[in-house]
């Protein structure tokens, strides 16, 4: 697709990364390979860690353990632009009261590569990413008038425009219909550039990831491929929810099956999630 | 993002205040002429100890308040010099109880007879400070000087069985204000605080003083342009056409080049008064601006110290107290003409 | 992939689409916009109570300038040279810095209601020119502001600030607490030892008033927006990235911290310096960057340059209604912006209802 030059991405090692809030470590001691080139499922409850991780990832947060080392290099240790040349961030909610057009809020993709006088040497990169994420016939639209799910794709189409070799993705998938959430995963897949996406639906996780972490209470718990690691056991622990995990009939791919909960007869007394 | 009230609301909130208290507590440029004073201008009928028999009771319409006196009142209060000046003049500081809010020394002829007379406050009482020396009566010398948070407001006073009276000059209400202000108005106040205090004889000799005290101005022989300055730097405020300032510069002879606006005292540009230089400044004299803090403003603007006036330091100076309505008007009118001649020699 | 719009499909893959005109070029805004700032200072200098003709007005200027021209009579040469040009620069210098601060602080702090005195900066600024006005010796007028107003950011930031960090709403709230502090502070100077005539100075300095400029003015003004307006310009890249906010600022590899900083403090010494000189102007700061939006777009290498001259312009226009539509009375220049600033804001207002303002 002519993203980057290393279509392949970037190695990416998270060795013990650990941050506190409140004195609490709410990411503790997380050592995880995602694979290069390849899409990262990051899952787990809500408040078990995974927006704070991947802002560790993206070098937004210094890890107080451990680091996050891209193709060997700390990434807290790179200059902001360089950093941002190389790791894009797609936020979970992401608002603006500034009158954009979808062309412009693109455009600010490339603000790390702008000279200080707004110079951009690779013009056609604004373009090229529009096409890449689908949203060229929404290039003159303006922002304020985008549904969600338009507004996702805006904002991953301002991803590519930093032609990152690392692709980093916060519940990209919560605004959007079915649909659309299964195309943008397959989109974010086939770009084949080093990607993690928080992911709060297993299911999509299991169709698209290759591998996928699993967090529990700022720890990891499990990693691996998505048959591998989604299994019955996995999803009482982590989630405290009972499971069939049955097999995708076309894609092979594990598809998990809730129950419902059984009705609780002391309800304060539920794991903590 | 919390709803934003921005500074420019608190800006806007502080300047209405600041109207408000142009308002309640300031003399306001277009209802006052400035605060009339009411002092004696001619040392000729310097009345000390003048007469104070020949009270009748007296009922008068003062700025819309009926005033009715039905005994010559014997504990007064008065606000602003020109009130003070006009009591000393009619020869009646036995009664002066306390003044307040003076616009300067009182002139020497009076001076020992103010000496004992309490100074209340430098500004305007407040209504405990006030009651405090036990008044029947107030005279004051602006409007404004009775509101709630001044002496308190006129019919209140008037139910503690204290009379009030404020110099007519300075009614701020369009239907009681002087259009223009006269000789006649002034000399109508003398003629009705002498009825007030049963000093009729007194009022008389005031009158008469002022008038013999105008006769003896000599007018300039041709056309003399002035420029009426009373405060202010960026933005002068100067006399305009119906208010003491035009009164006095008329008697002097003077034509006051902002004669044509239709008010007491204006905000104008230095441009209008470039424009027209006049051949004098009359620069008001009073502490918080003084005459001196004028001319070297003047000679400091690059503008103004163009004017022929200010490069031949053609000023002619009043002290403030002297330029409001009141019994020292003639003597203003005098001094001025005096000023001028000792320019030409 | 499946389009999740309503609008028609347009043809993709093929040639891409032409880099529309959608919006005008830069330079051709800058070229017009300076020509029409030449042209208003040209027109207004020669207009005032005085009446002087055009002939006259060039003929002063062009004396001034060196050129050899028949004289002018010495106070209309005054009177041109002396108190409208300096005015009039001075309005124009005024304008241009109060639209760009405007522009700047309403990007920092994400809030198209941001005015350039939200650090506080009037309220501090008014606090020491009503000091200085009651004591009587108004000569030290715009060191008196620009202290106050320095003054009241130090207090703001330090308010605001947690640690290294500075959010814009904590920024807005200290402003606010410190403003209505000032405002008290202020209040109590004026109803306890203001006396005579100075209300009459302390409210024209409070709405704002560009009666007393000169050329000293000028250049404390002039100076102020070319410098600060220069670096803001380079800034200008760095404040786009704030269109959505922190998180996503900093992924595109800006220091967000400490670029609000730099700009709030380069944001209160421009305005600083314009509060100095003229008094708090109200709206201009506040309309004029929403007034060039349409034309320009949020961009701020367009945005600011663009405000800026139409605040220049603005302004000059606003001053010379002010002298001399009650000729030959003069109007603070505060209360105009105010009367046409609340319109125009209303109707911009109304413009943008189908646009979410978030």
């Amino acid at each position: 697709m002519g993203l980057s030059s290393d279509a392949a991405g970037v190695d990416v090692r998270i060795v013990g990364a650990g941050t506190t809030l409140g004195g609490r470590w709410v990411v503790d001691g997380v050592d995880a390979t995602p694979p290069a080139g390849a899409l990262t499922g990051l899952l787990g409850p809500n408040g078990a860690g995974k927006t704070t991780l991947l802002r560790l990832v993206a070098g937004l947060l210094n890890p107080e353990a451990g680091a996050v080392l891209v193709d060997d290099s700390p990434v807290h240790a790179l200059a902001r632009r360089e950093r941002a040349r190389r790791i894009a961030f797609v936020e979970q909610e992401s608002a603006s009261t500034v009158p954009l057009t979808v062309r412009e809020v693109v455009a600010l993709g490339r603000i790390p590569f702008r000279s200080l006088w707004g110079a951009d040497d690779d013009e056609d990169a604004v373009p090229r990413a529009l096409r890449s994420a689908g949203a060229e016939h929404l290039a003159d639209r303006a922002w304020s008038t985008l549904s969600g799910g338009e507004r996702q794709r805006v904002h991953v189409a301002r991803a590519l425009a930093q032609q990152p070799s690392l692709l980093l993705l916060d519940e990209p998938t919560n605004h959007l219909d079915i649909s659309a959430q299964l195309s943008l995963l397959a989109f974010v897949r086939d770009l084949r550039i080093t990607s993690v996406a928080a992911l709060h639906d297993l299911n999509l996780a299991a169709a698209f990831c290759e591998h996928v972490l699993v967090l529990s209470a700022g720890r990891l718990v499990a990693a691996g491929h998505p048959s591998e690691v989604l299994t019955a056991d996995l999803v009482r622990d982590v989630y405290g929810v009972e499971s069939d995990v049955l097999t995708h009939p076309r894609t092979g791919r594990p598809v998990i099956a809730f129950h419902e909960p059984a009705p609780d007869p002391d309800p304060t007394s539920k794991e903590p999630s | 993002m919390p709803s934003l009230r921005t500074d420019a609301t608190t800006r806007w909130a502080l300047a209405t205040s600041v109207v408000l208290a142009l308002g309640l507590s300031a003399c306001s440029s277009d209802a006052t002429a400035g605060s009339p004073s009411a002092t004696s201008g001619s040392s000729a009928s310097s009345s000390a100890g003048s007469s104070s028999g020949a009270f009748t009771p007296v009922t008068l319409d003062n700025c819309g308040t009926t005033v009715k006196v039905t005994a010559p009142p014997r504990r007064v209060v008065t606000i602003k010099s020109t009130a003070t000046e006009m009591m000393l003049a009619l020869g009646l500081q036995d009664r002066l109880v306390g003044t307040a809010f003076s616009d300067g020394p009182v002139p020497d002829e009076w001076a020992a007879a103010a000496q004992d007379v309490p100074v209340l406050s430098a500004q305007v009482p407040g209504q405990e400070a006030l009651l405090g020396v036990e008044p029947d009566f107030v005279y004051g010398g602006w409007e404004s000087n009775f509101s709630a948070d001044g002496a308190g407001d006129r019919t209140g006073l008037a139910k503690l069985g204290i009379g009030t009276y404020v110099s007519p000059a300075a009614c701020k209400e369009p239907e009681f204000k002087p259009d223009p202000l006269t000789f006649d108005d002034v000399y109508d106040e003398v003629g009705e605080v002498g009825s007030i205090f049963g000093v009729p004889d007194a009022a008389t000799t005031v009158i008469d003083g002022m008038k013999a005290s105008l006769a003896t101005a000599t007018k300039p022989a041709q056309r003399t342009t002035a420029l009426w300055y009373s405060s202010g730097t960026d933005t002068p405020y100067v006399g305009a056409g119906i208010g003491s300032p035009q009164m006095i510069m008329d008697a002097a002879g003077l034509t006051n080049i902002f004669a044509s606006v239709h008010d007491t005292w204006t905000s104008a540009g230095w441009e209008q008064i470039v424009a027209d230089d006049p051949d004098v400044i009359v620069l008001v004299d009073a502490t918080w601006n003084t005459a001196a803090d004028k001319i070297k403003l003047l000679e400091s603007n690059a503008a103004t110290r163009e004017l022929t006036a200010v490069k031949n330091k053609r000023y002619l100076t009043l002290p403030f107290a002297s330029t409001e309505a009141g019994v020292r008007n003639a003597e203003a009118v005098v001094s001025l003409d005096q000023q001028l001649a000792d320019l030409e020699k | 992939m499946t389009r999740e719009t309503t609008t028609e499909p347009r043809p993709t893959g093929a040639t891409q689409p032409a880099r529309a005109a959608r919006r005008v070029p830069l330079a051709t805004l800058v070229v017009v916009g300076l020509v029409l700032l030449v042209a208003t200072v040209l027109v207004t200098v020669a207009i005032g109570p005085a009446g002087l003709s055009p002939g006259e007005v060039a003929r002063s200027i062009g004396g001034h300038l060196g050129f050899d021209v028949a004289p002018v009579p010495r106070l209309h040469d005054a009177i041109v040279w002396e108190l409208r040009l300096p005015r009039v620069l001075t309005a124009a210098a005024v304008g241009a810095g109060l639209a760009l601060a405007g522009a700047v602080m309403q990007s920092l702090t994400r809030n198209p209601l941001a005015d350039p005195y939200l650090l506080g900066l009037s309220s501090g600024a008014s606090l020491g020119a009503v000091a200085v006005l009651v004591v009587g010796v108004s000569l030290l007028l715009p060191v008196a502001a620009f202290a106050g107003a320095l003054l009241a950011l130090v207090a703001t930031l330090a308010l605001a600030r947690t640690g290294r960090t500075l959010t814009p709403s904590r920024a807005v709230l200290a402003g606010l607490a410190v403003s209505q502090l000032c405002a008290a502070l202020t209040s109590l100077v004026i109803f306890w030892t203001a006396t005579g005539d100075s209300y009459r100075e302390i409210l024209s300095w409070l709405l704002g008033s560009l009666a007393g400029s000169t050329w000293q003015s000028v250049a404390i003004a002039g100076v102020a927006v070319l410098v600060v307006g220069a670096i803001v310009l380079t800034q200008g890249v760095r404040l786009d990235a704030f269109a959505f906010g922190d998180t996503a600022a900093a992924a595109l590899g800006i220091d967000v911290d400490r670029t609000r900083w730099v700009l709030m403090t380069l944001v209160a010494l421009l305005t600083g310096a314009m509060v100095a000189v003229s008094g708090a102007i109200g709206f201009v700061g506040l309309v004029l960057p929403h007034a060039v939006v349409a034309l320009t777009g949020p961009a701020h290498r367009r945005l600011l340059p663009v405000a800026a001259l139409a605040g220049a312009i603005f302004l000059v226009w606003a001053d010379t209604l002010a002298r001399t539509v009650f000729d030959p009375r003069e109007l603070p220049v505060g209360i105009v912006t105010a009367i046409v600033g609340v319109p125009v804001f209303a109707v911009l207002l109304r413009r943008r209802q189908g646009a979410s303002w978030g």
